[in-house]
């Protein structure tokens, strides 16, 4: 599932450009950001939209991939 | 139904996908040989993520170009500020990731034997078979429309030439000409795209040819992000865009290349430079392999891409019929990654993970303001699904954030990090 995100955050969370790179974020951090993301409580353009389609269950999944990336 | 339960297992499903994902390479077992057809997003992402999910996988690429140029960007090139050189990519990514690339055009497919038959008469076998043709044109669609017709007035709706002909053709127009653009019905390859290609070129037009003005005949009554687009076509370009809606008299019913004229219900229009995009079908080999219905597209399982027609044969990309999904680049993108994990799974002996599709299209209305529609799609008895109440288009109303500027900040980013992930 976390491989979609490689379209705008890199192949393997390492980005090329100024969309933050996800490799070496730990779980919690993940979390934290899709949760403010999907609540409303962190402004977004992209990131706010897309973080509302996921359940707090699937951000945790989610989290727990991207913290393997190295 | 097996399928529906697996669906309704929601966070179960989730986490299952997520270990195959995150499995070990060459942990997954079964070997097995496949043939990808098409190097594009598609064809390529899925060749790719099968090297990185079984390193024991035989996975061959059968591609007609040495290079593959991208439809996205094109629309740069088109309005001059992007160069073919920076929309094309060889294929030394996909060979160091232990791919192998086939120069060739696949010609036929025998399900039975599981071959397919290259236009030298060379044969490849496979256990499994993924088609990313991408689009055919269909020249017939269009009275007066032609393959000759399109020399003088392009459609560009497949890049190379044809892009560096409509370009042309608009350096040379002189100020105060009209510039017209000709979208199809749906269903059709990149659903924003036209209306990013009226936006740049009015924006070429704006700093080097403001008195002319751009005449949009759609087959349409309405199109992807109109709202923004709209809107920005009133604060960027006032007074130079007239777009017609189908129901208004847009739709085209001929076209006259020698004069330079598109009928419509309102009469006979002149343009100095025509663009017209034809209606479109699956590409020759879909057809030819017998995955392609009556409509031109190819019918697939919406949770691994396997084509309902043809038992061990994959589509994905433009080709596909995908439900909600729109005909794009990173569609096809995670298309690709759901049916290399479904393969995998499948030569494995394994029952498909739940997939997870996504979509963003960015489109640049100038170098500098970008918007853009993102969806998470569910899949379920109903097919491919946006997920409710999330996803959708660009904020209507700028904030402090400066959404627009960002947005187009985060469309090149965009470009270099799928571009990267599929042929880096």
């Amino acid at each position: 599932m976390a491989q979609t995100c490689y379209v705008c955050h890199g192949p393997d969370g390492r980005s090329g450009g100024p969309v933050a790179s996800l490799a070496g974020l730990p779980r919690e951090h993940i979390v934290r950001q899709m949760t403010e993301f999907r609540t409303g409580r962190r402004p977004g353009t992209v990131m706010n939209r897309i973080a509302r389609s996921y359940s707090e269950e699937q951000i945790g999944a989610i989290a727990e991939f991207i913290a393997t990336l190295k | 139904m097996a399928a529906t339960r697996r669906f309704v297992l929601g966070m179960a499903g989730a986490a299952a996908a997520l270990g195959t994902i995150g499995r070990p390479a060459l942990a997954q077992g079964a070997a097995g040989k496949v043939v990808v057809i098409g190097a594009g997003f598609g064809g390529a992402t899925t060749a790719r993520y099968l090297r990185r999910a079984n390193a024991a996988l035989d996975v061959t690429v059968v591609e007609r170009e040495e290079r593959f140029i991208t439809c996205p960007f094109s629309n740069c090139v088109i309005a001059g500020f992007r160069h073919m050189e920076q929309i094309t990519h060889g294929f030394d990514g996909l060979r160091k990731a232990g791919v192998n690339v086939v120069k060739g055009e696949a010609a036929g497919v025998d399900p039975a034997a599981r071959t397919v038959t290259l236009g030298d008469g060379s044969r490849l076998s496979w256990d499994r078979l993924v088609l990313s043709p991408g689009i055919d044109l269909n020249f017939t669609g269009l009275p007066g429309y032609s393959e000759a017709a399109a020399e003088m007035m392009p459609h560009a709706w497949k890049p190379g030439a044809q892009t560096l002909l409509l370009r042309r053709q608009l350096e040379a127009m002189p100020d105060g000409g009209t510039f017209i653009v000709c979208p199809p019905a749906n269903p059709f390859r990149c659903p924003p795209g036209p209306y990013e290609r009226v936006s740049v070129v009015a924006w070429y037009f704006r700093n080097n040819k403001p008195k002319s003005k751009i005449l949009v005949f759609d087959a349409k009554d309405s199109f992807s992000k109109q709202g923004l687009f709209q809107a920005a076509w009133e604060s960027e370009f006032p007074g130079m865009i007239t777009w017609v809606a189908g129901r208004d008299g847009g739709k085209v019913e001929s076209v006259d290349a020698g004069a330079m004229a598109v009928t419509t219900a309102f009469g006979v229009q002149k343009g100095a430079v025509v663009n017209v995009i034809p209606p479109q079908r699956a590409g020759a080999i879909a057809h030819a392999a017998g995955v392609a219905a009556e409509n031109g597209w190819c019918p697939v399982n919406p949770a691994t891409f396997a084509s309902t027609r043809v038992p061990g044969v994959y589509v994905v990309g433009d080709a596909a019929i995908a439900g909600a999904m729109p005909k794009s680049g990173s569609a096809a993108n995670t298309q690709g990654k759901v049916v290399a994990a479904a393969i995998v799974d499948s030569l494995a002996g394994r029952s498909p993970a739940p997939p997870a599709l996504f979509n963003v299209c960015y489109s640049l209305v100038t170098p500098d303001y970008g918007i853009s529609v993102a969806d998470v799609y569910q899949v379920n008895e109903k097919g491919i699904t946006p997920t409710p109440d999330a996803g959708g288009v660009s904020v209507r109303t700028p904030t402090a954030l400066n959404e627009r500027k960002l947005e187009a900040d985060y469309t090149y980013n965009w470009y270099t990090n799928i571009t990267a992930d599929i042929w880096g």
